[in-house]
């Protein structure tokens, strides 16, 4: 995860691409999520096509980096604000924090879905119609 | 994304979501019957078509309540 502010515009880009997380919904959607005690999801990361969001219950990335295929979201600063960098940590810190902790497990689990579904593929005979 | 809680007349139940979902996918997606019942967004009664709209354009950004009353006739002697 990273953040970058140009001007009023804070860049908040994910480590993950829209490959992983489409991947990990489909095969393994709690490597997205953070849940509590009693197992309910109280944070969650996804890709959409519509509106941005973070809020501290999640984040939807709505825009994707063309070179890296990695996924990211525009936040606009109120105009005036004098430390950008501290506007970000305080607005956004908790959404962040639970964002770098999903990443660290998700592409790990992005790679075990990948190495199972590529065992599954390889132990199935395609017999040609003759 | 958005914290919703979706509530029946006889359950409750917290979800999070994307909030670009309309609100009839995610009472789909909570196996919450709408065919017969009245259904409030933060305490207001939706409008026709308003169902088929996300979260987002409902104006919700963090929370909300989704409630589905279901409507039932009383006993009939």
């Amino acid at each position: 995860m990273k953040t970058k502010i140009m001007g009023n515009i804070a860049i908040i880009s994910s480590s993950l691409t829209q490959t992983e997380i489409k991947g990990l919904e489909r095969h393994n959607p709690d490597a997205l999520c953070l849940k509590d005690e009693k197992g309910s999801t109280k944070y969650r990361i996804t890709s959409t096509s519509g509106a941005a969001s973070i809020t501290r219950n999640g984040v939807s990335f709505n825009e994707i980096d063309e070179t890296t295929g990695q996924v990211y979201i525009t936040v606009a600063l109120p105009v005036g604000t004098e430390n950008k960098a501290v506007y970000i940590a305080e607005n956004f810190g908790k959404a962040l924090t639970d964002l770098r902790t999903v990443e660290a497990a998700a592409s790990e689990a992005f790679a075990e879905v990948t190495a199972n579904i590529e065992a599954v593929a390889d132990a199935i005979d395609v017999i040609e119609a003759v | 994304m958005i914290r919703v809680t979706i509530g029946t007349n006889t359950d409750r139940t917290n979800v999070v979501l994307d909030p670009n979902t309309t609100l009839k996918k995610a009472l789909e997606d909570a196996n919450v019957d709408i065919g017969v019942s009245s259904i409030t967004l933060d305490g207001a009664t939706l409008k026709p078509g308003d169902i088929n709209k996300t979260f987002a354009e409902m104006g919700v950004t963090e929370n909300c309540f989704l409630i589905v009353c279901a409507k039932v006739e009383n006993a009939v002697a």
